[in-house]
């Protein structure tokens, strides 16, 4: 496992969320990123994009965030690849929930594009210090 | 020993029930009367009812007078011993010998009378002869009086059993139609209605109780509400009955299991069945919740979705404004920079809204889940103080805490996530009104048995106009401190709210020196000593 945060892949459903986020995370975090538009096209690719973290949204049709996880965790490349949820719906119950699914942490919607590399980076530096 | 008070009044009931007091001459009573005056040949003969207070003459033969007062009177002697009265010379009498009756108005000398009986055997009147001279009656004429007397007697029986009747059939066509009435109103209740006895069988269920069961009436009576509960309900269930029987009634939510196994949500009322003061079993009301909280579940979706759907469209805007404020996407001239900014600080306000509003609409509506624990009020203090130390270094507040003297702090039953919400509304409250150099204190105090948390700034009060609507929703002092303050106008609301949830309440007090807002927690002591 890398021990640098160099590639996210993020999956949302909602076409200027993705650019947004695309750009905190590119221009201000310096992170290399894949978008998807669905937790389909996250799993079709996963293998293929390898990455060192997986942004998700919760809120998604046909496939949703938790869903996709679940799906995630079967592939081989990504059973132990590091999992933030997105959500506009955060109570403190569904963080428990969340975190009991396997992920590090879950970022509020509306997030702040400033600080949202950092806040990832944070998580991501705990996350290795735990191993 | 009888009881005199009792007795009279049963006499007086069974007079009553005649209905002869105050009733019109009636030629049957006067032939008896006059017959009475023809044998004992006296100048005055009477039929007399001896009411409440008085003396009342039904016939009156040689005499005006339609009634005496009862204290003094011969008839009312009569009827108080139930037994005849004959007075030779009144003069010579000790009993008599002062009456008014006597000394004055009709001058009585001589008197008989024979008690006349109710139909219940009650002493209601008197035959009686009256002289104003003084003579020895017969035994002869004596005995012919007692027979007159028979016969009035019998005349009274026969109307007073014709009364009885009519009463009785009257009583029972009441009772009848009271059942009735009672009988339409269960039948036409929508809640259902359920009555047990005290070895908890059904005796009587009206249509709508029988409806959530999805079984007929006659299924029903002879079995018990065990019956139709779930298995995990039927301890508690035995539990309340048992407090039924010591009188105590009781509401709760519970659950009945329809015949196709559906089991419905309901709210039970139960209270003691009682008979002279015996309970003899349980009436229950029950009120269908399904279609309730099918309402709360739809409710709860709304908004959840609006949140979703509001928060969507915002994360974009936020995050796109951000980015351009942030200068990523490429430095902005001046005034872009600038109108940038007031968009991007609305979209945030715009946030923290959505937030709020939510946040109370599922506090108020009791969805938001409480986490109480026991707490030690000192850190969680020290805690909000801390979070809100770099805030109030801008406005150039210091924030001071001041525990109890006698170092007592002591746990209260709160949740303290909600609580520090409270106390950060408070403090930024606090804050934003303060005088710059001033000190914002957030105090702890043993208060008649409540713990008081309050916050007190120096600043300029709060207006007298505004006092009454400061905990309501969107409420500010005027527009523009809205816009200056940052606020959202919901934060006291909210906090009362909460508060009021955590069982505690919350106040103010306020003068042109400043403003202090306490939150009143109660004793967890005090609570468990509470029934």
């Amino acid at each position: 496992m890398p021990a640098t945060l160099d590639h996210i892949l993020f999956v949302e459903d909602d076409p200027d969320i993705q650019a947004v986020a695309q750009l905190a995370l590119e221009a201000v975090g310096g992170f290399r990123v894949t978008v998807c538009q669905s937790g389909r096209e996250a799993l079709a690719i996963a293998e293929q994009a390898n990455p060192d973290l997986i942004l998700l949204d919760v809120m998604m049709p046909e496939m949703d965030g938790p869903g996709t996880l679940a799906n995630l965790r079967k592939l081989a490349t990504t059973a132990t690849t590091p999992v933030i949820f997105m959500t506009a719906k955060v109570q403190p119950h569904e963080v428990a929930q969340f975190r009991a699914l396997g992920a590090l942490d879950v970022i509020a919607k509306p997030f702040d594009p400033m600080t949202l590399a950092d806040t990832i980076r944070d998580r991501w530096a705990a996350h290795q210090a735990s191993l | 020993m009888p009881d005199m008070h009792n007795d009279e009044q049963r006499r007086q009931a069974a007079l009553d029930r005649l209905c002869l007091v105050d009733s019109s001459r009636d030629p049957r009573f006067d032939r008896i009367a006059r017959l009475a005056q023809q044998l004992l040949k006296t100048p005055i003969a009477l039929i007399s009812f001896v009411d409440r207070d008085r003396v009342w003459f039904k016939s009156r033969i040689g005499i005006d007078t339609e009634q005496v007062a009862r204290d003094q009177s011969f008839c009312g002697a009569v009827v108080g011993r139930n037994a005849p009265l004959v007075v030779a010379d009144s003069h010579e009498d000790a009993n008599f010998r002062m009456s008014t009756l006597v000394q004055g108005e009709p001058f009585i000398r001589a008197y008989a009378g024979y008690p006349i009986h109710s139909a219940t055997n009650y002493a209601i009147g008197t035959l009686c002869v009256i002289d104003r001279r003084p003579r020895r009656f017969r035994s002869y004429q004596l005995e012919q009086l007692h027979e007159l007397a028979a016969l009035l007697e019998d005349e009274i029986t026969n109307l007073d059993i014709s009364q009885i009747l009519r009463e009785h059939h009257r009583i029972e066509r009441e009772l009848k139609h009271e059942r009735d009435f009672a009988l339409q109103l269960m039948q036409a209740m929508g809640q259902g209605l359920a009555v047990i006895d005290l070895q908890r069988r059904f005796v009587y269920i009206n249509p709508a109780y029988a409806a959530l069961t999805g079984l007929a009436t006659e299924a029903i009576i002879g079995r018990t509400p065990f019956d139709f509960a779930p298995p995990h309900e039927r301890e508690r269930m035995s539990q309340a009955g048992q407090r039924v029987d010591q009188g105590e009634s009781y509401t709760r939510e519970s659950v009945i299991m329809h015949r196709d196994g559906t089991r419905i949500p309901v709210l039970l009322s139960v209270t003691p069945h009682l008979r002279n003061g015996e309970v003899i079993g349980a009436i229950t009301v029950v009120t269908d919740l399904r279609e309730r909280k099918r309402i709360e579940q739809l409710k709860n979706d709304f908004v959840a979705t609006v949140s979703h759907e509001l928060r969507t469209p915002l994360t974009s805007i936020h995050g796109a404004l951000g980015l351009l404020v942030g200068g990523v996407a490429g430095e902005l001239p001046g005034k872009a920079q600038h109108m940038a900014s007031i968009a991007l600080k609305n979209s945030e306000r715009l946030g923290r809204l959505i937030d709020d509003i939510l946040d109370i609409e599922k506090i108020e509506s009791g969805r938001s889940l409480f986490q109480f624990q026991f707490q030690q009020l000192g850190p969680l203090l020290e805690q909000a103080i801390e979070a809100h130390r770099s805030y109030a270094n801008r406005f150039g507040v210091h924030l001071e805490l001041r525990l109890p003297s006698d170092g007592q702090i002591p746990a209260v039953w709160i949740d303290p996530d909600r609580f520090l919400q409270v106390l950060a509304n408070l403090i930024s409250n606090a804050t934003k009104f303060s005088p710059i150099g001033e000190r914002v204190v957030i105090e702890l105090i043993h208060h008649s048995g409540v713990q008081r948390v309050q916050v007190s700034d120096q600043g300029p009060g709060i207006p007298q106009e505004f006092q009454q609507r400061i905990f309501q929703k969107f409420a500010q002092a005027d527009a523009s401190t809205t816009r200056r303050q940052g606020g959202t106008g919901l934060g006291l609301s909210i906090s009362r709210a909460i508060v009021e949830q955590l069982g505690g309440q919350i106040g103010f007090e306020t003068n042109q020196h400043g403003t202090t807002f306490y939150v009143d927690l109660p004793d967890p002591l005090n609570k468990t000593a509470e029934p």
